[in-house]
């Protein structure tokens, strides 16, 4: 198996990813607007789902607050709307969503494991409250942003962020830095010990996790005409990109790919009829997923693929 | 300034501070024994304010009295996930840094499910109910009936509590579990049933305060999460498994809540405890108060 | 010419004194051994010469070069790789990828990723551990992970390598193997060896020069013979003085 991985050459991936995201693209927009939102929502999940990957998937520092990329990148759209044009703010509230990172990425990575994990929550969550202060103390509780690009715009712009993380989730994972993240993965000091600078790659990967975050939740914001604090910062967004992570499997391109899917699968069947049993089903596939399958859906294929193997031979 | 030094703020910081150093000696006993992170803890506290609401809107009983029986519901609810989720996790051998980043999200499960389970059956319009709620006076400061019960009662309790860790063998083997598993078990404690009874006894007084809470303040579904968030930062302060730390931070932890936010504005209350929270993290991830216990 | 040259070297903990002003210097192409009872001070001399931790005061250089303070990944790239007396493998990735991170990662010059497995497998065939290149590292046997542990420090491509008790645990069978591959590495690769050991016959066997700590102090330091000869060694060891018996 690793002898044939390690002969692929990654063009039919790269082929797979693009034929698909124009199929999903064109196929939503011939089949109207109801299924233009639903397949928006698809690529927001798989972006935001894949730059998280691309940090937690990959060392195994669980962020539960990667809400707050998304929140500053909508914020700098949304205050900076028709004041800077939106193809500049846009790629600067994922560069403002960056930069935060980093400026945290420091202090925030040198706490561990759960400990990590709660501290990421609380961290977004302060955000959350210090520009609702902000924004009520000016006076803008909720600003209202009329002449928003049309759905089919935002679409092609997040589908093509989904794109373009898909694929950087899937070259980092074959590329020396992503060996790099796996060893931190595995073991920081055994890590540190055979040359891998440990801290730079943790904070690269935090700060780069961040960027199409931002990006995302500057469009979203403008599809959805108004920017609410509470709403862009809301720690469900960050519970979902988890939950979708593990039940479609991290650290494999195709797991958030697999998640989102299943996600928004179960949110058309539920969402407008019954929200609550849908996060009660979601919730339950998470304890069920933690619980009997670590790898997620993509690892129970895995699985699948190499006991048929295994008998064939 | 003068406000400052009024036995007002002083009520309110005790109320709230015997309220946080009972809800986090609960998330306290389920860490130090087990090493599960219980995100869902404030669940358990609006669970108890459901029951509280309709233990005294439906059979006109007070809450007080029903505080006993909601209680042990939910030490019920705690076994029962205990056989469920993390009897298997924590008899696996799996590394602690593991059974803790497992139980965190499934805990987070949980509570996703709980607060939608509870808004599914209830709807999640807050709801309120008058219980105790005439006014006396001691000196200049004004008390509500409901507000001095929730003081006395969770003092009643934490004494309590104390003296069991301090005074009986259970106790003891509790306190000697946190210390040490593994020696715990050589020395002959029974594991399981500590580890059961420590979860019941962690989820019934969590909700025992949530029928407190429910007197004064609204309830809803979602109400749960800062009080989560109050008590990770009061068992961080106080040293994760440190029982005693824990309720001297949660007292700690009120006084800087209440007197900060009367120097600034009640707007500044979330900012405050999500940056206490971020800042005892980072600063000092094994607590301010005791050493935490060694990994 | 000494490769590694290490000047009173202290390092306390709170109060208790773990090394003593050491002074050691390493030739170039030797092999030297480091002898001690447990607690002497032996690993925390490797921590601190990798950059593991901090020494109180003294230096080391490193061919010629101050390497204090330096992280341990940079003390990595400049030539020294350690193995870990307790192996840490990276348990979940296969075997030949633990040892393409060393390459990739621990060497000043590191290869393209496309070569780092060719070259992972040729280290992993001088080790014996070239069957079980695609196991995930963490299904070894204690003596394919110590085998690891040494595939990973040469896979760094070390000037001096640093090895802590790695036949510790082993069977004699597996010891006397060990000992074999260790020689051959050291030949094609052109290594300095400074080695911790508690197996006594491994180390008297291999080195060329021991040095003996005591609580942290340096007491003694010759050949093989002149230690087993040494009072002050019995006197450390055994309480009495009296002759070693040293084989080989």
């Amino acid at each position: 198996m690793t002898k044939a991985s390690m002969t692929h050459t990654p063009i039919p991936a790269i082929a797979a990813t693009l034929i698909g995201a124009i199929l999903i693209v064109s196929l939503s927009i011939f089949m109207g607007s109801y299924w233009t939102v639903v397949a928006l929502n698809l690529f927001m999940w798989i972006a935001l789902t894949q730059s998280w990957s691309l940090f937690s998937g990959m060392t195994g520092y669980i962020s539960l607050g990667h809400v707050v990329a998304y929140g500053i990148g909508a914020y700098l759209v949304a205050t900076t709307f028709k004041i800077i044009p939106l193809w500049l703010s846009i790629p600067l509230g994922g560069l403002a969503a960056g930069v935060f990172a980093l400026i945290v990425a420091i202090p925030v990575l040198r706490v561990r494991g759960p400990y990590f994990v709660i501290l990421t929550f609380g961290l977004a969550e302060l955000v959350k409250f210090i520009l609702l202060y902000t924004e009520t103390t000016f006076g803008k509780s909720s600003r209202l942003l009329f002449g928003a690009p049309k759905t089919e715009t935002l679409l092609y712009w997040v589908a093509a962020l989904a794109v373009v993380a898909t694929l950087i989730t899937y070259f980092v994972g074959r590329s020396r830095f992503g060996k790099g993240l796996a060893a931190v993965r595995e073991d920081e000091t055994a890590a540190e010990t055979v040359g891998v600078p440990v801290t730079r790659l943790k904070v690269l990967a935090f700060a780069a996790s961040a960027v199409i975050p931002g990006m995302v939740g500057g469009l979203m914001t403008m599809r959805s005409t108004y920017f609410d604090v509470l709403q862009v910062f809301n720690p469900t967004i960050s519970f979902s990109i988890v939950t979708m992570a593990i039940i479609g499997g991290a650290g494999d391109a195709r797991g958030p790919i697999l998640g989102a899917l299943f996600m928004l699968g179960l949110a058309e069947l539920l969402w407008s009829t019954a929200p609550q049993l849908y996060f009660i089903l979601l919730g339950l596939f998470l304890i069920g997923f933690v619980l009997f399958a670590p790898n997620g859906m993509i690892g129970l294929i895995k699985r699948r693929k190499r006991s048929s193997a295994g008998v064939a031979s | 300034m003068e406000s400052l030094l009024s036995g007002q703020l002083l009520f309110a910081a005790l109320v709230l501070g015997g309220l946080y150093a009972l809800i986090a000696l609960g998330l306290n006993l389920v860490y130090g024994t087990m090493r599960l992170l219980n995100i869902a803890h404030g669940d358990l506290l609006m669970i108890g304010g459901y029951g509280a609401f309709w233990c005294f809107t439906l059979t006109g009983i007070s809450p007080l009295l029903g505080l006993p029986i909601i209680a042990a519901i939910t030490a019920g609810i705690g076994i029962a996930l205990y056989f469920l989720l993390f009897r298997n996790q924590l008899s696996s051998g799996k590394p602690i840094p593991q059974i803790e980043a497992n139980s965190l999200l499934l805990f987070f499960g949980v509570s996703v499910v709980t607060q939608n389970v509870i808004a599914l059956a209830f709807s999640a319009t807050p709801r309120a109910y008058r219980y105790l709620d005439d006014v006396y006076h001691i000196g200049q400061v004004a008390m509500t009936g409901n507000r001095i019960a929730t003081l006395l009662i969770s003092l009643a309790c934490l004494i309590s509590i104390i003296l069991i860790l301090n005074r009986t063998m259970f106790g003891m083997s509790i306190k000697a579990l946190i210390q040490n598993r593994d020696a715990a078990r050589v020395v002959g404690i029974n594991v399981e049933r500590v580890q059961l009874t420590s979860i019941a006894l962690g989820f019934g007084v969590a909700s025992v305060a949530g029928g407190l809470v429910s007197m004064a303040e609204q309830i809803s579904p979602f109400m749960g999460f800062p009080f989560t968030i109050a008590s990770f930062v009061v068992i961080i302060m106080g040293g994760l498994g440190n029982v005693f730390g824990g309720i001297l931070a949660g007292f700690l932890l009120a006084f800087i809540e209440i007197y900060a936010v009367a120097l600034t504005s009640a707007n500044m209350r979330s900012i405050l405890l999500y940056g206490i929270f971020v800042a005892v993290l980072i600063l000092r991830p094994q607590g301010l108060l005791g050493k935490a216990r060694q990994s | 010419m000494s490769l590694l040259s290490i000047k009173s070297l202290s390092k306390n903990f709170g109060g208790l004194q773990a090394l003593n002003e050491i002074s050691l210097e390493v030739q170039e192409g030797s092999v030297h051994g480091l002898m001690g009872a447990n607690g002497a001070g032996k690993t925390t001399l490797f921590s601190i010469i990798a950059g593991n931790q901090r020494a109180s005061s003294g230096s080391i250089l490193f061919a010629g070069h101050p390497i204090d303070g330096l992280r341990p990944d940079q003390v990595c790239r400049r030539g020294i790789s350690r193995t870990f007396q307790i192996v840490r493998p990276f348990a979940g990735l296969s075997v030949r990828e633990n040892v393409e991170i060393a390459i990739l990662y621990g060497r000043e010059a590191p290869p393209k990723v496309s070569e780092a497995a060719a070259l992972a497998q040729e280290i992993l065939t001088d080790i014996g551990l070239d069957a079980s290149a695609d196991q995930p590292a963490g299904s070894l046997t204690l003596s394919g992970r110590k085998r690891l542990e040494v595939a990973r420090a040469l896979g760094t491509e070390p000037r001096l390598l640093m090895l802590d008790e790695v036949m510790a645990g082993l069977t004699p069978v597996e010891v006397t193997d060990m000992i074999v591959s260790l020689r051959r590495v050291k030949e094609s690769h052109g290594l300095t060896i400074l080695i911790i050991e508690h197996v006594m016959s491994a180390l008297t066997d291999m080195s060329d020069t021991i040095t003996v700590l005591h609580h942290g102090e340096k007491i003694a330091q010759g050949t093989p013979q002149q230690i087993a000869d040494n009072a002050a060694v019995q006197e450390a060891y055994f309480g009495v003085a009296e002759p070693l018996e040293v084989s080989a």
